[in-house]
């Protein structure tokens, strides 16, 4: 255990910049997550993240930044999912199954294939938030808030899909167009995700804010709020204990929501 | 000019014909029950309507539009299947529901403004429900779960209401009072009214015309001239025939 205090932590630029792309990420993952978790498409947020794994190696193999090339890849992979779905058939789960497990297997050929990138290809495994560049922050903000801006302009139609996807036809929403939109805006946010928690842990992002802010739910606008609230949260303590306690970010993170979704869930039984 | 024109609408699934040839035309101000057996096709019938499934063969008119051009949604109130049942968990105030229903008459970026909640309010005093707006779906009873997706249906002041089996899981007072309220669209606003029921018997005692469907329309017209119909007397045997019919007039005398 590191003897300092939060004050002496949080002085550090490394911590701050962090806390800041962290938190711009943790409160993408919570919004988008509360959509994803109500759909029925919790585990998309897996299986794009295991394609981010395939796509990051392809990046580190040719020589591109991972996280620029991931992004198009996996936004390829989204579609191709959504494809599957609607033109091949194959029901949700399949089809995440399918590009979620080539991904891995993409990602370790090509591990084997250039062995020289490899402890690089294994921070992205299970994220390295406290080694965030001002560059990659500065791209997670800007990238954090072109989708959330998309998501407040579209934040009607998401929510009126995401209760019923007849209503929202009637409504003369394009449903389909909005289903296509919002696993779109996943691959964005998973690839974001990998810098903070690691590829094994993106889905704990997407999913634990939004099912511990459902305990509490009064309304949509204010489940959302405490998911965010609740995301962004653990980000920073997840982050302080990382550091107070010398383990890896991306999992302390992760546990911290896990504790809060807990703490939650027996508030919510006991009353 | 009718405001509902089916002209030989068929749909399949697959292979299989689930609507054949169907043809009717509803008035505005009309109040059609739509019965057959399960698997007849009534829902598809109405899914059609709405353009929610794809028409094989046929044409369907909306207010004289034919329907792949037709965008005044706001005309038109739905009412699914076991929404009362279903939705339960979701995390939405009555109000935020209710609001949903005002987004068809919204350009992009659409938004709820504080302007709609007058309509809002409005609707679920009509419904006697608005002493719940703030309470989750969940929280609710069947029978005020339902009223809340009539007001989703009603808030925008629509011309056509659209109901498939409303009334299946809630109790026979909540029925009646459903019922009541749904007359009095009809008759006080002129709401033109279309409802499945897989009850026929029980059509008569709300609705003025009865759709029978099987695969296509066996009967379309005024409830009395089913009773009175020997086709339908071949049809469906003199002794169901009677039966619903004297159902019918034995539930009015009450």
């Amino acid at each position: 255990m590191i003897n300092m205090n939060i004050l002496e932590i949080i002085q550090f630029a490394f911590v701050q910049k962090a806390f800041i792309a962290g938190s711009f990420v943790a409160l993408l993952c919570s919004v988008l997550g509360l959509f994803l978790v109500l759909q029925r498409l919790s585990l998309i947020g897996d299986g794009l993240a295991h394609v981010s794994f395939g796509a990051i190696a392809l990046g580190l193999f040719l020589g591109f930044y991972p996280v620029y090339f991931a992004i198009p890849v996996v936004i390829l992979a989204s579609v191709f999912i959504l494809k599957l779905v609607k033109k091949g058939k194959f029901s949700g789960d399949a089809a995440i199954g399918i590009v979620s497990s080539t991904g891995i297997a993409a990602g370790v050929v090509l591990a084997s294939l250039g062995s020289g990138f490899n402890v690089d290809l294994f921070s992205y495994l299970f994220g390295n938030i406290l080694a965030i560049s001002s560059m990659e922050m500065y791209f997670s903000i800007f990238l954090s808030l072109v989708v959330l801006v998309i998501i407040y302009l579209f934040y009607y139609d998401l929510f009126a899909i995401t209760f019923n996807e007849d209503y929202a036809k009637i409504a003369g929403i394009k449903a389909e167009l909005i289903n296509s939109l919002l696993v779109i805006l996943t691959a964005i946010t998973c690839v974001l995700a990998v810098k903070v928690v690691g590829v094994m842990l993106v889905s704990s992002l997407l999913i634990l804010p939004a099912v511990t802010a459902l305990q509490l739910k009064r309304s949509f606008k204010s489940t959302i709020f405490i998911s965010a609230i609740f995301s962004v949260m653990s980000v920073i303590i997840g982050i302080i204990f990382s550091i107070v306690l010398n383990i890896p970010a991306g999992a302390s993170i992760v546990l911290c929501n896990f504790l809060i979704f807990i703490l939650t869930f027996l508030f919510k039984r006991s009353s | 000019m009718p405001i509902i024109s089916v002209k030989n609408l068929t749909v399949k699934y697959g292979d299989q014909e689930v609507l054949s040839g169907v043809s009717f035309d509803i008035e505005k101000g009309d109040y059609v029950g739509i019965a057959g057996q399960n698997g007849s096709g009534k829902t598809t019938l109405i899914r059609a309507l709405l353009g929610l499934v794809k028409v094989e063969k046929g044409e369907i008119y909306l207010d004289g539009i034919p329907l792949r051009k037709f965008n005044v949604w706001k005309k038109i109130g739905y009412l699914p299947q076991s929404m009362a049942l279903s939705n339960s968990l979701f995390p939405a105030s009555v109000k935020e529901i209710v609001a949903l229903g005002l987004l068809s008459e919204k350009a992009f970026p659409r938004r709820i403004v504080s302007g709609d909640d007058e309509k809002i309010i409005s609707t679920l005093q009509l419904l006697e429900i608005s002493d719940i707006k703030d309470k989750l779906i969940g929280e609710l009873s069947g029978g005020q779960r339902q009223r809340v997706f009539l007001a989703h249906a009603l808030v925008s002041d629509p011309e056509i209401l659209i109901l498939d089996e409303p009334t299946t899981a809630l109790d026979p007072e909540i029925r009646v009072i459903f019922f009541d309220i749904l007359n009095k669209l009809n008759k006080e606003r002129g709401v033109t009214i279309l409802l499945i029921s897989h009850d026929v018997g029980h059509i008569g005692n709300f609705a003025d015309k009865l759709l029978y469907i099987d695969k296509k329309a066996v009967f379309f017209g005024l409830f009395k001239n089913f009773c009175e119909s020997k086709e339908m007397e071949n049809y469906f045997g003199e002794h169901l025939q009677h039966f619903i019919c004297h159902q019918h007039g034995e539930e009015h005398k009450h």
